[in-house]
């Protein structure tokens, strides 16, 4: 299971400066991330190659942090390769909580981070499917 | 005598409203998720007095999912607004993020230049 881990992000300045500077001199390496905002606060969402010891290190340093187990695909890096798997996803009334992709370093592929609500169902279904998800060795050692 | 400083019970006054912030307290302690620990920032937007609540979103709350953190500010600005019986924003802030006090709190932080 891939862990992403969550942090709560008051709408002030420097914020995210300084959660990217705390996991930066813990040297842990951020392998993608994406942030929902509101006009209040924000959510940042990591993958990092170490989620256990990102979320000790923010909690020390005072952060609001989660854990959240998150399924990470591996998309066909050409045009509708998304979809496809989207469309075999809402077939199967598979609900998207959020999604956020960003292509890996085999150029042939994308990798999809996405947040559903029943991790487990949702992996064993890719698994029927012969769709390629990652486990979370592979994630974290990108 | 010496000069008075302020209330004891630090009302004040939003609107031609009394607002008691043992009100908004026993509010938020009425709400999951949240801690009790508050700030009340009233400010003069034009002519009229506008109050923001700002409240710690709790450690075991905190979710990545910004639905439900809308929500709970949702909620507990229907649950002050009713029981204050005048508008609110509500401003989620980071734990630990308001000042902390030994002895009488200070609640309330009014930049109106009355």
């Amino acid at each position: 299971m891939v862990k992403q881990i969550s942090v709560f992000l008051e709408n002030k300045a420097g914020r995210l400066a300084s959660v990217t500077r705390v996991l930066g001199d813990a040297g842990i390496n951020i392998r993608a991330l994406s942030i929902a905002d509101t006009s209040d606060f924000g959510v940042l969402r990591l993958i990092v190659n170490d989620p256990d010891k990102a979320y000790r290190i923010l909690k020390e340093a005072g952060f609001t942090v989660s854990q959240t187990d998150v399924v990470a695909v591996s998309v066909p890096d050409r045009p509708g390769g998304l979809a496809e798997i989207l469309e075999v996803m809402a077939e199967a009334d598979i609900n998207i909580e959020y999604l956020y992709a960003f292509i890996g370093t085999t150029a042939r592929n994308a990798l999809v981070i996405f947040k559903v609500e029943d991790v487990e169902k949702t992996t064993s279904f890719f698994k029927d499917k012969g769709i390629k998800f990652l486990g979370a060795s592979e994630i974290y050692s990108l | 005598m010496k000069k008075v400083l302020g209330r004891s019970d630090d009302m004040i006054i939003v609107r031609g409203v009394n607002v008691f912030p043992s009100m908004v307290e026993s509010v938020l302690l009425s709400i999951a998720g949240v801690e009790p620990h508050y700030l009340l920032v009233v400010d003069r937007v034009g002519t009229l007095d506008e109050l923001e609540v700002w409240v710690e979103v709790s450690e075991r709350f905190f979710s990545d999912q910004v639905r439900k953190l809308e929500e709970l500010g949702r909620t507990i600005q229907k649950e002050l607004e009713s029981a204050l019986g005048i508008l609110v924003k509500v401003r989620l802030v980071e734990p630990k993020s308001l000042e902390r006090f030994e002895g009488k709190a200070k609640r309330v932080l009014d930049k109106r230049n009355l």
